[in-house]
Protein backbone atom coordinates (compact mmCIF):
# COMPACT_ATOMS: atom_id res chain seq x y z
CA UNK A 1 0.00 0.00 0.00
CA UNK A 2 1.46 3.29 -0.96
CA UNK A 3 1.73 5.95 1.43
CA UNK A 4 -1.87 8.25 1.55
CA UNK A 5 -2.37 11.46 0.35
CA UNK A 6 -4.62 13.49 2.25
CA UNK A 7 -6.93 16.42 1.13
CA UNK A 8 -8.63 17.95 4.07
CA UNK A 9 -11.16 14.91 5.28
CA UNK A 10 -10.50 13.08 1.83
CA UNK A 11 -7.55 10.66 1.10
CA UNK A 12 -6.38 8.77 -1.62
CA UNK A 13 -3.85 5.86 -1.70
CA UNK A 14 -2.99 2.93 -3.97
CA UNK A 15 -3.83 -0.60 -2.32
CA UNK A 16 -2.16 -4.19 -2.52
CA UNK A 17 -4.07 -4.68 -5.68
CA UNK A 18 -3.18 -1.92 -7.66
CA UNK A 19 -5.98 0.11 -7.12
CA UNK A 20 -6.55 3.68 -6.41
CA UNK A 21 -8.56 4.07 -3.78
CA UNK A 22 -10.32 7.53 -2.35
CA UNK A 23 -11.83 7.31 1.14
CA UNK A 24 -13.34 9.77 3.84
CA UNK A 25 -10.68 9.59 6.63
CA UNK A 26 -13.20 11.26 8.90
CA UNK A 27 -15.99 8.18 8.49
CA UNK A 28 -13.87 5.56 6.74
CA UNK A 29 -15.77 5.15 3.93
CA UNK A 30 -14.54 4.19 1.12
CA UNK A 31 -16.10 6.48 -1.37
CA UNK A 32 -14.58 4.57 -4.72
CA UNK A 33 -11.71 2.63 -6.48
CA UNK A 34 -9.94 3.81 -9.12
CA UNK A 35 -7.58 2.51 -12.03
CA UNK A 36 -5.50 5.56 -11.81
CA UNK A 37 -4.46 8.17 -9.86
CA UNK A 38 -5.78 11.02 -12.53
CA UNK A 39 -9.71 9.50 -11.55
CA UNK A 40 -9.40 9.11 -8.04
CA UNK A 41 -8.18 12.65 -7.82
CA UNK A 42 -10.89 13.97 -10.14
CA UNK A 43 -13.53 12.27 -8.08
CA UNK A 44 -12.51 14.48 -4.96
CA UNK A 45 -12.62 17.63 -6.96
CA UNK A 46 -16.08 16.60 -8.17
CA UNK A 47 -16.92 15.84 -4.60
CA UNK A 48 -15.51 18.96 -3.48
CA UNK A 49 -17.68 20.67 -6.24
CA UNK A 50 -20.63 19.67 -5.18
CA UNK A 51 -23.00 22.39 -3.81
CA UNK A 52 -26.96 21.70 -3.94
CA UNK A 53 -28.24 24.55 -4.73
CA UNK A 54 -30.73 25.96 -2.27
CA UNK A 55 -33.53 28.94 -1.82
CA UNK A 56 -34.48 30.59 1.06
CA UNK A 57 -36.88 29.74 2.82
CA UNK A 58 -38.03 32.52 4.94
CA UNK A 59 -39.78 35.50 4.79
CA UNK A 60 -36.97 37.04 6.96
CA UNK A 61 -35.23 39.40 4.45
CA UNK B 1 -12.01 41.76 -8.18
CA UNK B 2 -12.59 38.60 -11.02
CA UNK B 3 -9.59 37.95 -12.40
CA UNK B 4 -9.28 39.18 -15.74
CA UNK B 5 -12.41 37.01 -17.33
CA UNK B 6 -11.75 33.72 -15.19
CA UNK B 7 -14.25 32.89 -12.64
CA UNK B 8 -11.65 33.53 -10.02
CA UNK B 9 -11.87 36.14 -7.49
CA UNK B 10 -8.68 36.89 -5.65
CA UNK B 11 -9.13 39.39 -2.36
CA UNK B 12 -7.66 40.89 0.53
CA UNK B 13 -8.83 41.85 3.98
CA UNK B 14 -7.08 43.11 6.60
CA UNK B 15 -3.34 42.49 4.94
CA UNK B 16 -4.91 38.62 4.24
CA UNK B 17 -4.70 37.43 1.01
CA UNK B 18 -7.64 35.03 -0.38
CA UNK B 19 -8.89 32.99 -3.37
CA UNK B 20 -12.55 31.98 -4.07
CA UNK B 21 -14.28 29.79 -7.14
CA UNK B 22 -17.43 31.50 -6.71
CA UNK B 23 -19.35 28.41 -8.77
CA UNK B 24 -18.05 25.66 -5.69
CA UNK B 25 -17.83 28.48 -3.51
CA UNK B 26 -14.57 27.27 -2.19
CA UNK B 27 -12.35 29.31 -0.38
CA UNK B 28 -8.59 29.48 0.06
CA UNK B 29 -6.36 31.66 2.32
CA UNK B 30 -3.22 32.69 0.27
CA UNK B 31 -0.28 32.28 3.15
CA UNK B 32 2.64 32.83 0.79
CA UNK B 33 3.00 36.26 -0.95
CA UNK B 34 4.84 34.20 -4.25
CA UNK B 35 1.55 33.01 -4.80
CA UNK B 36 0.28 36.40 -5.56
CA UNK B 37 2.33 36.62 -8.80
CA UNK B 38 0.49 36.78 -12.00
CA UNK B 39 2.36 33.87 -13.47
CA UNK B 40 2.14 31.42 -10.37
CA UNK B 41 -1.41 32.34 -9.93
CA UNK B 42 -2.15 31.93 -13.47
CA UNK B 43 -0.31 28.42 -13.19
CA UNK B 44 -2.37 27.50 -10.08
CA UNK B 45 -5.34 28.51 -11.59
CA UNK B 46 -4.87 26.34 -15.03
CA UNK B 47 -4.10 23.21 -12.70
CA UNK B 48 -6.94 23.68 -10.55
CA UNK B 49 -8.94 24.72 -13.71
CA UNK B 50 -8.12 21.17 -15.03
CA UNK B 51 -10.38 19.34 -11.96
CA UNK B 52 -13.25 21.33 -12.77
CA UNK B 53 -12.60 24.46 -10.41
CA UNK B 54 -13.07 27.73 -11.30
CA UNK B 55 -15.35 27.11 -14.18
CA UNK B 56 -18.55 27.87 -14.66
CA UNK B 57 -21.31 25.10 -14.41
CA UNK B 58 -24.67 26.93 -13.65
CA UNK B 59 -26.55 26.49 -16.68
CA UNK B 60 -26.71 22.92 -16.39
CA UNK B 61 -26.51 22.84 -12.74
CA UNK B 62 -29.20 25.28 -11.63
CA UNK B 63 -32.60 24.71 -10.94
CA UNK B 64 -35.06 26.91 -12.01
CA UNK B 65 -37.36 26.76 -8.52
CA UNK B 66 -40.40 29.04 -9.06
CA UNK B 67 -41.96 28.62 -12.47
CA UNK B 68 -45.52 29.97 -10.72
CA UNK B 69 -46.78 31.59 -7.92
CA UNK B 70 -47.33 28.98 -5.16
CA UNK B 71 -48.39 30.99 -2.38
CA UNK B 72 -46.74 29.70 0.48
CA UNK B 73 -46.40 32.90 3.00
CA UNK B 74 -48.74 35.32 3.39
CA UNK B 75 -48.84 39.09 5.39
CA UNK B 76 -51.57 41.00 5.84
CA UNK B 77 -50.96 44.61 6.87
CA UNK B 78 -54.41 45.94 8.21
CA UNK B 79 -53.31 49.50 9.14
CA UNK B 80 -49.66 51.52 9.70
CA UNK B 81 -50.76 52.37 13.09
CA UNK B 82 -48.09 52.66 15.44
CA UNK B 83 -46.76 54.39 18.94
CA UNK B 84 -43.16 54.64 17.49
CA UNK B 85 -42.43 56.49 14.37
CA UNK B 86 -39.01 55.39 13.63
CA UNK B 87 -37.49 57.38 10.40
CA UNK B 88 -36.27 54.04 8.65
CA UNK B 89 -39.69 52.48 8.85
CA UNK B 90 -40.99 51.52 5.52
CA UNK B 91 -44.45 52.30 6.62
CA UNK B 92 -43.68 55.98 6.97
CA UNK B 93 -43.88 55.61 2.98
CA UNK B 94 -47.14 53.92 2.91
CA UNK B 95 -48.81 56.67 5.61
CA UNK B 96 -48.11 58.97 2.35
CA UNK B 97 -50.89 57.12 0.36
CA UNK B 98 -53.65 55.42 2.25
CA UNK B 99 -55.55 55.80 5.65
CA UNK B 100 -57.44 52.89 5.23
CA UNK B 101 -57.56 50.00 7.74
CA UNK B 102 -58.90 46.67 7.05
CA UNK B 103 -61.43 45.33 9.77
CA UNK B 104 -61.41 41.92 10.96
CA UNK B 105 -64.12 40.61 8.58
CA UNK B 106 -61.95 42.10 5.73
CA UNK B 107 -59.12 40.31 7.19
CA UNK B 108 -61.07 37.05 7.50
CA UNK B 109 -61.79 37.46 3.47
CA UNK B 110 -58.68 37.59 2.29
CA UNK B 111 -57.37 34.75 4.24
CA UNK B 112 -60.15 33.21 2.47
CA UNK B 113 -59.36 33.99 -0.99
CA UNK B 114 -55.94 32.99 -0.15
CA UNK B 115 -56.76 29.62 0.68
CA UNK B 116 -59.00 29.32 -2.55
CA UNK B 117 -56.16 30.76 -4.36
CA UNK B 118 -54.22 27.41 -3.21
CA UNK B 119 -56.99 25.27 -3.52
CA UNK B 120 -57.61 26.57 -6.69
CA UNK B 121 -54.20 26.30 -8.00
CA UNK B 122 -53.84 22.72 -6.31
CA UNK B 123 -51.20 24.16 -4.47
CA UNK B 124 -50.19 21.35 -1.25
CA UNK B 125 -47.52 23.66 0.57
CA UNK B 126 -48.13 24.87 4.10
CA UNK B 127 -49.45 28.45 4.28
CA UNK B 128 -47.91 31.26 7.04
CA UNK B 129 -49.80 33.74 7.75
CA UNK B 130 -48.62 37.00 9.38
CA UNK B 131 -49.87 40.56 10.22
CA UNK B 132 -48.75 43.52 11.20
CA UNK B 133 -45.66 44.20 9.37
CA UNK B 134 -46.32 47.33 8.38
CA UNK B 135 -47.98 48.79 11.84
CA UNK B 136 -47.58 47.77 15.64
CA UNK B 137 -48.74 44.51 16.80
CA UNK B 138 -49.59 45.57 20.46
CA UNK B 139 -52.28 48.64 19.52
CA UNK B 140 -55.14 45.86 17.81
CA UNK B 141 -53.53 42.57 19.14
CA UNK B 142 -57.12 41.65 20.17
CA UNK B 143 -57.54 41.78 16.06
CA UNK B 144 -54.83 38.92 15.96
CA UNK B 145 -56.31 37.15 18.64
CA UNK B 146 -59.48 36.70 16.45
CA UNK B 147 -57.59 35.76 13.28
CA UNK B 148 -55.41 33.21 15.54
CA UNK B 149 -58.73 31.67 16.50
CA UNK B 150 -60.61 31.99 13.21
CA UNK B 151 -57.42 29.89 11.92
CA UNK B 152 -57.43 27.45 14.37
CA UNK B 153 -61.17 26.76 13.67
CA UNK B 154 -60.96 26.44 9.55
CA UNK B 155 -56.85 25.11 9.33
CA UNK B 156 -58.61 21.53 9.77
CA UNK B 157 -60.96 21.85 6.75
CA UNK B 158 -57.20 22.18 4.73
CA UNK B 159 -55.33 19.65 3.42
CA UNK B 160 -52.10 21.49 4.05
CA UNK B 161 -50.93 22.79 7.09
CA UNK B 162 -51.91 26.62 8.37
CA UNK B 163 -49.89 28.43 10.77
CA UNK B 164 -49.90 31.74 12.12
CA UNK B 165 -46.79 33.37 13.47
CA UNK B 166 -46.05 37.24 15.34
CA UNK B 167 -44.40 39.84 14.08
CA UNK B 168 -41.93 41.65 15.97
CA UNK B 169 -43.09 44.30 18.45
CA UNK B 170 -41.58 47.75 19.58
CA UNK B 171 -42.56 46.56 23.27
CA UNK B 172 -43.15 50.05 23.98
CA UNK B 173 -47.08 49.14 26.02
CA UNK B 174 -49.00 46.19 25.72
CA UNK B 175 -51.56 44.21 27.49
CA UNK B 176 -51.59 41.59 30.04
CA UNK B 177 -53.11 39.85 27.24
CA UNK B 178 -50.02 39.56 24.83
CA UNK B 179 -48.26 38.85 28.20
CA UNK B 180 -50.64 35.62 28.77
CA UNK B 181 -49.87 34.82 24.95
CA UNK B 182 -46.48 35.20 24.23
CA UNK B 183 -45.77 32.97 27.20
CA UNK B 184 -47.42 29.95 25.95
CA UNK B 185 -46.18 30.82 22.34
CA UNK B 186 -42.70 30.71 24.02
CA UNK B 187 -40.86 33.54 21.57
CA UNK B 188 -40.61 37.08 21.25
CA UNK B 189 -39.31 39.25 18.92
CA UNK B 190 -38.74 42.56 19.28
CA UNK B 191 -37.79 45.73 17.04
CA UNK B 192 -35.65 47.79 18.50
CA UNK B 193 -34.56 51.23 17.33
CA UNK B 194 -31.05 51.40 19.31
CA UNK B 195 -30.60 54.81 18.77
CA UNK B 196 -33.73 55.43 20.79
CA UNK B 197 -32.76 55.75 24.11
CA UNK B 198 -36.18 55.84 25.69
CA UNK B 199 -37.43 52.74 23.45
CA UNK B 200 -34.18 51.44 25.10
CA UNK B 201 -34.74 51.51 28.30
CA UNK B 202 -38.42 50.44 28.44
CA UNK B 203 -37.73 47.42 26.39
CA UNK B 204 -35.77 46.81 28.82
CA UNK B 205 -38.02 46.70 31.43
CA UNK B 206 -40.86 45.03 29.82
CA UNK B 207 -38.99 42.04 28.80
CA UNK B 208 -39.35 41.16 32.57
CA UNK B 209 -42.84 40.83 31.74
CA UNK B 210 -42.46 37.25 30.54
CA UNK B 211 -41.48 34.32 31.86
CA UNK B 212 -38.03 32.95 31.28
CA UNK B 213 -38.80 30.10 29.25
CA UNK B 214 -39.76 32.88 26.58
CA UNK B 215 -37.03 32.98 24.05
CA UNK B 216 -36.52 36.67 23.29
CA UNK B 217 -35.19 37.73 20.06
CA UNK B 218 -33.84 41.23 19.44
CA UNK B 219 -33.92 42.74 15.82
CA UNK B 220 -32.20 45.47 15.28
CA UNK B 221 -32.32 48.01 12.44
CA UNK B 222 -28.80 48.31 11.61
CA UNK B 223 -27.94 52.19 10.26
CA UNK B 224 -25.42 54.20 9.32
CA UNK B 225 -25.01 56.40 12.63
CA UNK B 226 -24.31 53.01 15.00
CA UNK B 227 -20.84 52.15 15.99
CA UNK B 228 -19.42 49.85 18.31
CA UNK B 229 -21.33 46.33 17.09
CA UNK B 230 -19.36 44.41 19.41
CA UNK B 231 -20.84 46.46 22.39
CA UNK B 232 -24.04 46.62 20.67
CA UNK B 233 -24.09 42.83 20.73
CA UNK B 234 -23.08 41.94 24.26
CA UNK B 235 -25.07 44.52 26.09
CA UNK B 236 -28.37 43.26 24.26
CA UNK B 237 -27.37 39.79 24.82
CA UNK B 238 -27.38 40.68 28.48
CA UNK B 239 -31.45 40.95 28.10
CA UNK B 240 -32.51 39.09 25.42
CA UNK B 241 -31.36 35.72 24.11
CA UNK B 242 -30.42 36.33 20.47
CA UNK B 243 -29.95 39.06 18.37
CA UNK B 244 -30.11 40.04 14.73
CA UNK B 245 -29.03 43.23 13.15
CA UNK B 246 -29.51 43.82 9.64
CA UNK B 247 -29.01 47.19 7.18
CA UNK B 248 -32.04 49.36 6.98
CA UNK B 249 -33.26 49.75 3.57
CA UNK B 250 -33.70 53.43 3.07
CA UNK B 251 -33.93 56.12 0.25
CA UNK B 252 -31.09 58.77 0.04
CA UNK B 253 -32.91 61.48 1.95
CA UNK B 254 -33.01 59.28 5.02
CA UNK B 255 -31.95 60.56 8.47
CA UNK B 256 -28.55 58.55 8.32
CA UNK B 257 -28.24 57.39 4.31
CA UNK B 258 -25.60 55.22 3.47
CA UNK B 259 -23.03 57.06 1.94
CA UNK B 260 -19.62 56.39 0.51
CA UNK B 261 -18.37 57.27 4.25
CA UNK B 262 -20.96 55.82 5.73
CA UNK B 263 -20.06 52.86 3.98
CA UNK B 264 -16.73 53.13 4.86
CA UNK B 265 -17.78 53.74 8.52
CA UNK B 266 -19.69 50.65 8.86
CA UNK B 267 -16.49 48.44 6.97
CA UNK B 268 -14.11 49.20 9.99
CA UNK B 269 -16.89 48.62 12.30
CA UNK B 270 -18.00 45.38 11.01
CA UNK B 271 -13.71 44.77 11.06
CA UNK B 272 -13.22 45.79 14.66
CA UNK B 273 -16.13 43.46 15.02
CA UNK B 274 -14.55 40.51 14.04
CA UNK B 275 -11.30 41.21 16.09
CA UNK B 276 -13.52 41.74 19.17
CA UNK B 277 -14.69 38.30 18.59
CA UNK B 278 -11.51 36.78 17.95
CA UNK B 279 -10.26 38.19 21.56
CA UNK B 280 -12.65 36.43 23.22
CA UNK B 281 -12.23 32.37 24.29
CA UNK B 282 -12.86 29.78 22.48
CA UNK B 283 -16.04 29.07 24.28
CA UNK B 284 -17.19 32.66 24.60
CA UNK B 285 -16.42 33.07 21.34
CA UNK B 286 -18.87 29.82 20.29
CA UNK B 287 -21.65 31.17 22.68
CA UNK B 288 -21.63 34.89 20.76
CA UNK B 289 -21.67 33.42 17.38
CA UNK B 290 -24.87 31.13 18.63
CA UNK B 291 -26.44 34.06 19.89
CA UNK B 292 -27.10 35.96 16.75
CA UNK B 293 -29.99 35.51 15.19
CA UNK B 294 -31.49 33.89 12.22
CA UNK B 295 -32.13 36.89 10.33
CA UNK B 296 -28.32 38.60 11.37
CA UNK B 297 -26.77 39.57 8.19
CA UNK B 298 -23.29 38.44 9.49
CA UNK B 299 -24.46 34.89 10.71
CA UNK B 300 -26.24 34.85 6.93
CA UNK B 301 -22.90 35.28 5.59
CA UNK B 302 -21.20 32.91 8.27
CA UNK B 303 -23.47 30.03 7.92
CA UNK B 304 -23.74 30.43 3.93
CA UNK B 305 -19.86 30.50 3.65
CA UNK B 306 -19.94 27.64 5.89
CA UNK B 307 -21.94 25.46 4.41
CA UNK B 308 -21.39 26.69 0.84
CA UNK B 309 -25.30 27.48 0.13
CA UNK B 310 -26.36 28.34 -3.22
CA UNK B 311 -28.72 31.07 -3.54
CA UNK B 312 -30.25 31.64 -6.61
CA UNK B 313 -32.96 33.43 -5.37
CA UNK B 314 -32.73 36.11 -3.01
CA UNK B 315 -36.06 35.65 -0.89
CA UNK B 316 -39.53 34.23 -1.55
CA UNK B 317 -41.15 37.49 -2.59
CA UNK B 318 -43.28 37.39 -5.37
CA UNK B 319 -42.96 33.71 -5.57
CA UNK B 320 -44.09 32.39 -2.49
CA UNK B 321 -44.74 35.10 -0.30
CA UNK B 322 -47.45 38.07 -0.75
CA UNK B 323 -47.96 41.08 1.49
CA UNK B 324 -51.91 42.37 1.39
CA UNK B 325 -52.64 45.85 1.89
CA UNK B 326 -55.76 47.49 3.21
CA UNK B 327 -56.04 48.06 -0.67
CA UNK B 328 -56.75 44.55 -0.95
CA UNK B 329 -54.43 44.21 -3.38
CA UNK B 330 -51.29 41.81 -3.37
CA UNK B 331 -47.60 43.18 -3.37
CA UNK B 332 -44.39 41.18 -3.47
CA UNK B 333 -43.78 41.80 0.48
CA UNK B 334 -44.30 44.43 2.99
CA UNK B 335 -41.55 46.92 1.86
CA UNK B 336 -43.33 47.55 -1.64
CA UNK B 337 -47.19 48.85 0.17
CA UNK B 338 -48.77 50.85 -2.48
CA UNK B 339 -46.51 50.87 -4.99
CA UNK B 340 -48.08 50.70 -7.99
CA UNK B 341 -45.78 49.19 -10.33
CA UNK B 342 -44.98 46.48 -7.76
CA UNK B 343 -48.54 45.22 -7.33
CA UNK B 344 -49.80 42.25 -8.89
CA UNK B 345 -53.54 42.41 -8.49
CA UNK B 346 -55.72 40.71 -6.19
CA UNK B 347 -56.29 36.80 -5.03
CA UNK B 348 -59.32 37.19 -7.84
CA UNK B 349 -57.15 38.28 -11.01
CA UNK B 350 -54.00 37.11 -10.35
CA UNK B 351 -52.23 35.75 -13.14
CA UNK B 352 -48.11 34.44 -13.82
CA UNK B 353 -47.72 36.76 -16.62
CA UNK B 354 -48.19 39.85 -14.44
CA UNK B 355 -45.50 38.35 -11.72
CA UNK B 356 -42.85 37.68 -14.26
CA UNK B 357 -43.11 41.41 -14.69
CA UNK B 358 -42.79 42.67 -11.38
CA UNK B 359 -39.67 40.50 -10.43
CA UNK B 360 -37.37 38.37 -12.59
CA UNK B 361 -37.05 35.06 -10.93
CA UNK B 362 -34.10 34.12 -10.62
CA UNK B 363 -30.64 35.26 -10.80
CA UNK B 364 -29.34 34.27 -13.68
CA UNK B 365 -31.92 36.41 -15.18
CA UNK B 366 -29.91 39.74 -13.47
CA UNK B 367 -27.11 39.93 -16.10
CA UNK B 368 -24.85 42.11 -13.57
CA UNK B 369 -25.64 39.58 -10.74
CA UNK B 370 -23.74 37.17 -13.44
CA UNK B 371 -20.54 38.84 -13.13
CA UNK B 372 -20.24 39.24 -8.97
CA UNK B 373 -18.09 36.57 -7.17
CA UNK B 374 -20.25 36.08 -4.25
CA UNK B 375 -23.85 36.21 -6.03
CA UNK B 376 -24.43 32.65 -4.80
CA UNK B 377 -24.25 33.83 -1.42
CA UNK B 378 -26.36 36.53 -2.11
CA UNK B 379 -28.71 35.54 -3.92
CA UNK B 380 -29.48 39.05 -5.92
CA UNK B 381 -30.49 42.06 -4.66
CA UNK B 382 -33.15 43.11 -2.63
CA UNK B 383 -36.48 44.61 -4.79
CA UNK B 384 -37.54 46.52 -1.95
CA UNK B 385 -34.48 48.10 -1.51
CA UNK B 386 -33.81 49.39 -4.91
CA UNK B 387 -37.47 50.49 -5.02
CA UNK B 388 -36.47 52.89 -1.33
CA UNK B 389 -33.82 53.99 -3.84
CA UNK B 390 -35.62 54.96 -6.81
CA UNK B 391 -33.67 52.28 -8.90
CA UNK B 392 -35.89 50.89 -11.50
CA UNK B 393 -36.53 46.79 -11.04
CA UNK B 394 -35.34 46.26 -14.52
CA UNK B 395 -31.80 47.29 -13.22
CA UNK B 396 -30.28 44.73 -10.91
CA UNK B 397 -27.87 46.68 -9.15
CA UNK B 398 -28.02 48.67 -5.99
CA UNK B 399 -24.34 49.54 -5.41
CA UNK B 400 -25.30 50.09 -1.59
CA UNK B 401 -26.53 46.50 -0.83
CA UNK B 402 -23.44 45.18 -2.85
CA UNK B 403 -21.16 46.95 -1.05
CA UNK B 404 -22.58 45.79 2.42
CA UNK B 405 -22.84 42.33 1.50
CA UNK B 406 -19.65 41.98 0.35
CA UNK B 407 -18.18 44.08 3.36
CA UNK B 408 -20.33 41.45 5.06
CA UNK B 409 -18.81 38.18 2.95
CA UNK B 410 -14.98 39.39 3.49
CA UNK B 411 -15.45 39.60 6.90
CA UNK B 412 -16.68 36.36 7.49
CA UNK B 413 -14.48 34.66 5.34
CA UNK B 414 -11.67 36.42 7.43
CA UNK B 415 -13.00 35.41 10.73
CA UNK B 416 -14.05 31.69 10.02
CA UNK B 417 -10.10 31.48 7.90
CA UNK B 418 -8.92 32.92 11.56
CA UNK B 419 -11.09 30.68 13.47
CA UNK B 420 -9.89 27.77 11.40
CA UNK B 421 -6.25 28.73 12.49
CA UNK B 422 -7.34 29.18 15.85
CA UNK B 423 -9.17 25.87 16.55
CA UNK B 424 -11.10 24.24 13.54
CA UNK B 425 -13.34 22.78 16.09
CA UNK B 426 -15.02 26.04 16.88
CA UNK B 427 -16.49 25.97 13.52
CA UNK B 428 -17.22 22.33 12.78
CA UNK B 429 -19.29 22.45 16.41
CA UNK B 430 -21.07 25.96 15.48
CA UNK B 431 -21.78 24.11 12.05
CA UNK B 432 -23.20 21.47 14.73
CA UNK B 433 -25.08 23.07 17.01
CA UNK B 434 -26.86 25.14 14.29
CA UNK B 435 -27.79 22.49 12.70
CA UNK B 436 -26.19 23.71 9.40
CA UNK B 437 -23.65 21.01 6.81
CA UNK B 438 -19.58 21.61 7.78
CA UNK B 439 -19.03 21.72 4.40
CA UNK B 440 -15.09 23.14 4.27
CA UNK B 441 -13.61 19.60 4.72
CA UNK B 442 -10.63 20.60 2.70
CA UNK B 443 -7.37 22.31 3.29
CA UNK B 444 -8.24 26.36 3.73
CA UNK B 445 -4.40 26.83 2.38
CA UNK B 446 -4.76 27.22 -1.12
CA UNK B 447 -0.73 26.01 -1.36
CA UNK B 448 -1.61 22.75 0.25
CA UNK B 449 -4.99 22.68 -2.26
CA UNK B 450 -2.78 22.95 -5.44
CA UNK B 451 -0.02 20.37 -4.02
CA UNK B 452 -2.34 17.82 -3.90
CA UNK B 453 -3.76 18.43 -7.53
CA UNK B 454 -0.57 18.82 -8.72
Amino acid sequence: MSDKEKCGDFEIFKDENGWWIVENSITNDIIGKFQNKEDALNEIASILQRVEDLSENESVC
Amino acid sequence: MLVSDKEMFVFSQNGENFVLDPNSQLFWRITSELILDSDVLENNYSKLLNYGFFKNHNQTKEKKLFSQFDLSNLVINPSTKCNLDCWFCYSNQYKNYNSNELNLKEIKSIIQKALDFKIRNKSNSPLSISMFFASEITIDFNIFLEVWEYIEDIKVDYNFPIYMFLPPTNLMDFSNDFVEFIDKYGYLAVSLNFLNEKQRKTVVQNLNRFENTVEKHCILPLNAHMTSFFDIYTQLLNHFDCVSMRPVRIPHDSRYPWTQDSLELFSKNMQTLVFNLLDLNDEELLQMLLSLGSSDYFVRYLDRIISRAKYTERCPAGKRAAAVNPDFRLYPCSGFIEIEEYSFGTFDDLNNADLNKVISSNLNSKPECKECPIRFYCGGPCEDWKSKLNISKFESVNHIECTINLIYFKNSIFLISKLYEKNPEILTNYAKEKGIEYMLSYPLNFEDFVLFFS
